[in-house]
């Protein structure tokens, strides 16, 4: 019996396809035509199709010094989730019933809880009379108060906050997949437990560290909310960038050719970097 | 007794979730705090800058248009992605892959493309600045949180007993009505109520394409904190984290939260 190429059944995607394609994936397309158009303060936006505008952002340090302000921010902010989302993780698997569901609740709740709320919850900590503040005044660990608001350091913070679940949730299912009784026999011929978790667990786990870093990388390379309230107009991100070219200065080809630009570098690092680690030692279990 | 963890990590974990629920906590206190400026308070509670929300208008009027906004945002996302979901996972065609990458799509772009790509289309059709471009912006945003969570709750489905079903002589409506639908509604409603929540904390899309007149609640706050902090703010968060959680802990029973939120 030869069943049907395309199933009646498949025609239920269709309004969602609709949706989408209509309201998202036809405004990416405009948007990058928008990227090559001009602008002048006195007409407005000229269409055309020139480079100026990715001209300016490859040649003007201003602009480049932003992107690398992003990376330095996206790369801190990975390595810091990876060093204490593993550790959760690993913990995490070790939980049972309720316990686990409370813990697993609130590493989840930044994601949940609203963006504003828990960044205006950040602003309130590392004011200069906030309580983080207070506590190393106090404490007699530095004279007058630490610059976190509103710095590199501050963002790094409330990202570090909101991104981590995402790590702790893909390194706890990598963890989880793998087979308990492979560490007994690594113990028991021999290998001390810290041995055991660096030659069998560690490289077991690398798929989900992958797949955490990748993510908590896009993540913060894009982010918007929390750099906006704990950095602003003082510590600008690309993303803020955007907003200010469209909201403020409305120059949206120049805008639209930012957040263009932003899109293809993340995504050629993560691809970059993908290769790299498949490539290396641990190749094989990523089969 | 209680038993008291072992584990070496016992004493980091606390740490960690101590990390995760600061900034939460330090909202809530101060919403409660007597005094004018941002203070956690330590000897006296005051309610008073609840009752501060009831002077300010445009809080509540923000609100409405949030809850509205959310509603019909949540609905047209359910109904999409619970359809998507039903042909993604129940048929086999050409290009299924794809089509569900593409439905998931909206989670991998940045929201600040999103928005600006909406905002640049919307104004050329001349409905940017409305309460439709809010919405139609959320029901982008939120597809794929319905689409990820009715896909996770339809897996489990077992094709047979429709067939038993009709077997036993139940027309396909009756069929639907009675057996698969009382077996999906519970991720169908997860897939709702996250709809929901995502659509009520929208910032960065709707700042693009809701204009300078116009604000939900999350935009009114972020306008509010950008030029003066007071515990007003706090305030009003600690009403939107108390309905978040109401939300959270409805989630959790419905689907489980990790398996909602793609892990």
């Amino acid at each position: 019996m030869k069943t049907e190429k395309w199933p009646k059944g498949a025609l239920l995607a269709v309004p969602a396809s609709f949706w989408l394609g209509i309201f998202f994936l036809v405004p990416l397309i405009l948007v990058l035509s928008l990227s090559f158009y001009g602008y002048s303060p006195t007409e407005g936006v000229k269409p055309g199709i020139k480079f100026d505008n990715y001209i300016k952002l490859f040649t003007d340090t201003y602009y480049i010094g932003i992107f690398v302000r992003t990376f330095r921010i996206s790369i801190l902010v990975t390595i810091i989730t990876l060093l204490i989302g593993y550790p959760e993780a690993y913990f995490l698997t070790r939980l049972r019933g309720r316990v686990k569901a409370l813990v697993m609740m609130i590493v989840l709740s930044p994601l949940l809880i609203s963006a504003v709320t828990r960044t205006f919850g950040w602003f309130i900590l590392l004011g200069n009379n906030g309580v983080i503040n207070n506590a190393i005044v106090g404490l007699g660990l530095s004279d007058g108060p630490l610059k976190l608001l509103y710095s590199e350091t501050g963002i790094v913070i409330g990202l570090t906050h909101v991104l981590v679940p995402l790590m702790v949730l893909s390194i706890y299912a990598s963890l989880q997949k793998r087979d308990p009784a492979l560490v007994k026999a690594a113990e028991s011929l021999g290998a001390s437990p810290v041995r055991a978790f660096f030659e069998v667990t560690l490289p077991l786990s690398l798929p989900g560290i992958l797949a955490g870093s990748v993510l908590v990388f896009t993540m913060s390379m894009s982010a918007f909310v929390t750099p906006a309230v704990l950095g602003g107009s003082r510590v600008r991100v690309v993303a803020y960038l955007v907003y200010e070219e469209f909201l403020q200065s409305l120059n949206w080809p120049f805008g639209a050719a930012l957040a263009l630009v932003l899109v293809v570098l993340t995504m050629t690092i993560v691809l970059v970097y993908n290769r790299l680690i498949e490539r290396g030692r641990w190749k094989e279990v990523f089969r | 007794m209680k038993k008291l963890p072992k584990h070496p990590l016992a004493v980091f974990n606390i740490l960690f979730l101590a990390f995760l629920l600061a900034p939460i906590v330090v909202v809530v206190l101060v919403a409660f705090t007597p005094e004018g400026w941002l203070q956690i308070p330590t000897t006296r509670f005051s309610l008073r800058w609840f009752r501060e929300i009831a002077r300010h208008p445009e809080f509540i009027t923000a609100f409405k248009i949030s809850l509205s906004v959310a509603i019909v945002a949540s609905i047209t996302a359910t109904v999409l992605g619970t359809l998507a979901a039903m042909a993604i996972t129940q048929y086999r065609f050409p290009g299924r892959d794809m089509l569900n990458s593409f439905l998931l799509s909206p989670l991998m772009v940045p929201t600040v493309v999103t928005g600006i790509s909406l905002l640049y289309f919307l104004s050329m059709i001349g409905l940017a600045s409305t309460v439709t471009a809010i919405i139609l912006g959320h029901v982008i945003v939120t597809i794929p949180y319905v689409v990820r969570t009715v896909s996770a709750s339809l897996v489990g489905f077992d094709p047979s007993l429709e067939r038993a079903a009709m077997n036993l002589g139940a027309n396909r409506f009756q069929t639907f009505l009675r057996i698969r639908l009382p077996l999906i509604a519970p991720g169908i409603t997860a897939g709702g109520i996250f709809a929901f929540i995502m659509s009520l904390d929208e910032l960065t899309v709707t700042l693009f394409v809701s204009g300078p007149k116009l604000a939900t609640l999350p935009i009114r706050i972020y306008n509010h904190i950008t030029y003066i902090t007071d515990p007003l703010v706090a305030a009003v968060s600690t009403v939107i984290v108390v309905l978040t959680c109401i939300g959270v802990m409805l989630l959790d029973r419905l689907v489980g939260l990790d398996r909602a939120l793609g892990a």
